[in-house]
């Protein structure tokens, strides 16, 4: 706790945006969730890029739980800067230790946080990711969420979820969810015409 | 490869690389994905892709995308480029009144020295009287010590037009062996692109060449190397990818410039 | 015949958004997020740019203010294609410097409509310009 607020100070003090670097690669290595939140903190009012690169960079070596803990909520930041950077590093950090948080996401009033809770699992590494994604499609009562989920389903699935993606089908009535079921179900090598009513 | 396992691959690579394989590409990318399989030792390409999806180190991911591109080295290679560097870019820096002050350029992952010595003769030829330094690294001692020798076969030399042939080269045998005059312009010397330390001793360059080398890299050390990269250049220094590779994969610290015949990095 | 740059970070979108422009006859291009989707801008002539808002990278109002910075892209028809449906993404986005404001998911007919109404405008100023 004490090497953290040294090196708050040391970064408050700091004169140059290099200084700035140094500090926070440093932060990077303390390995606590306190750490991580300084990071965000300083995420939030850098305005030199090079130095939001170097807050990136230290995210994406810390604890996974502790970065998903952190970084969540800046999914629902009004700054559009604040959502990208979140959807980048939290793409690296889900993890079985961490799923349920994200899980939660799909309860958010807005679609928006729910789309781009769809974006981190797709393209994640989390082989948990796919079950969550069919859960998301079967449920979620928005269009663009239901979209977005099947077009990871038709990258990461298999032909059992023909009928997943059928049902989705029966649930909306627009031709980019027919669209983007036509191109999954492809993918999966099932025959559209077989497939959807 | 059916189509369909084809389209499925392409999205994953377009997502991860910025490369896209067209339709009549798939010749090319089952060969290379059946040679992965094997490797990995995978009957079944949906298993396969599942694997290389959720393989967390990114192993796969790596080989995968080193498979498919071509990682040749050969003097003046990826031309379109280099014509920028010489005739757009070495203009811009005559025109900044680097003709006194010099410039210095790093050539990072220099492999066997193609292309320092390739960037030595362009300076020579379209800079004569700009001092320059070229700093070429690699992480590899025993390429570093073929690059510092300069001894290359026809292969290497084969794009070299036959001006520069005769004005930087000897013969060695069947060989050809770079000028020691030419030898002199560069300094080749150990770095890994991931020492930290190592890295934050690089300043001041104006240009920065980098081709094909981050390929190899995983997304969060490439990331590091491109921070490493910003900083080691000066304000409105250039930094140079391959021709297939994008700073869009990497971040957004550099600003994409249009030249005529490239788009190129720049601080 | 317009020349379309797609930017969105869903592959599905964009092969949407693709299939129903390349019917109509457009030319299609497209990137995965919003810096891929300034370097492809520079690297050639496009007459309407469709741009999510949320991608990685850079995102959809940092993109086109830097379309906007550059002399061709004073002229290009920028078309917002985005989930968020308030009335201040809207303002964000025109203040940003875009043309029109689509929500998705968006119907063939209003995309259609939108990139022949910029294609035509293309044909127009180059009568007015003398057929360049």
């Amino acid at each position: 706790m004490g090497e953290l607020a040294e090196l708050m100070e040391a970064f408050a003090r700091a004169c140059s945006a290099t200084e700035r670097v140094d500090v926070v690669a440093k932060i990077g290595t303390l390995g606590t969730r306190e750490a991580v939140k300084a990071l965000v903190q300083i995420l939030a009012g850098e305005q030199d890029e090079m130095v939001r690169e170097a807050v990136i960079c230290s995210l994406l070596i810390c604890n996974s739980e502790d970065v998903a803990g952190e970084v969540i909520s800046l999914l629902r930041s009004e700054d559009p800067l604040q959502r990208s950077i979140a959807s980048e590093v939290l793409t690296y950090k889900i993890d079985s230790r961490n799923i349920e948080l994200f899980r939660e996401l799909f309860k958010d009033s807005d679609r928006d946080v729910r789309v781009a809770a769809v974006h981190i699992l797709g393209r994640s590494a989390y082989p948990g990711s796919l079950s969550l994604l069919r859960e998301v499609a079967a449920l979620d009562p928005d269009i663009n969420v239901v979209g977005a989920a099947i077009e990871y389903i038709g990258e990461l699935g298999s032909a059992e979820d023909a009928e997943l993606l059928q049902d989705c089908g029966k649930r909306f009535n627009h031709p980019y969810l027919d669209f983007v079921i036509k191109r999954a179900l492809s993918c999966l090598g099932v025959e559209p015409d077989k497939a959807v009513s | 490869m059916t189509k369909a396992e084809f389209e499925r691959l392409r999205d994953y690579i377009y997502r991860e690389s910025g490369i896209y394989f067209e339709d009549n590409k798939l010749y090319y990318v089952e060969k290379r994905v059946e040679q992965q399989m094997e490797r990995y030792g995978y009957k079944d390409f949906t298993a396969y892709l599942g694997a290389l999806r959720f393989d967390k180190t990114g192993r796969m991911r790596q080989d995968l995308l080193n498979s498919l591109t071509v990682n040749e080295t050969y003097f003046f290679r990826e031309y379109d480029q280099l014509k920028c560097f010489a005739e757009e870019v070495i203009p811009l820096w005559y025109q900044d009144g680097r003709r006194h002050a010099g410039v210095k350029i790093w050539c990072a992952g220099c492999s066997s020295g193609e292309e320092a010595y390739t960037l030595a003769i362009i300076m020579q030829e379209m800079a004569p009287n700009m001092p320059y330094e070229i700093h070429a690294t690699d992480i590899n001692t025993e390429v570093l010590r073929k690059a510092q020798q300069g001894i290359y076969e026809y292969y290497a030399i084969r794009q070299v037009p036959e001006a520069y042939l005769k004005r930087y080269f000897v013969p060695v045998g069947e060989n050809y062996g770079v000028s020691s005059s030419l030898k002199r312009r560069i300094k080749f010397y150990q770095v890994n692109l991931m020492d930290d330390v190592a890295m934050q001793s690089m300043k001041c360059f104006h240009a920065i060449f980098c081709r094909n080398v981050l390929i190899y890299f995983d997304d969060l050390s490439r990331r590091r190397v491109a921070l490493h990269f910003y900083q080691a250049l000066e304000p409105g220094g250039y930094v140079f990818l391959g021709h297939s590779e994008s700073m869009s994969r990497i971040t957004t610290l550099f600003k994409p410039v249009r030249f005529k015949n490239a788009i190129i990095y720049q601080k | 015949m317009a020349h379309v740059l797609i930017v969105d970070d869903s592959s599905a979108v964009r092969a949407y958004h693709a299939s129903i422009l390349t019917k109509d006859g457009h030319q299609v291009d497209f990137a995965d997020n919003g810096y891929e989707g300034l370097e492809k801008f520079y690297a050639a002539d496009y007459d309407v740019v469709l741009v999510d808002i949320n991608m990685p990278k850079m995102h959809g109002y940092d993109l086109i203010r830097e379309i906007r910075k550059t002399e061709h892209g004073k002229k290009v028809g920028i078309v917002v294609v985005s989930t968020e449906a308030a009335q201040n993404d809207m303002v964000e986005a025109y203040k940003a410097g875009a043309d029109l404001y689509l929500v998705k998911p968006v119907k063939p007919e209003d995309l259609e409509r939108v990139c022949t109404m910029f294609s035509r405008a293309k044909g127009d100023s180059k009568v007015n310009s003398g057929g360049a």
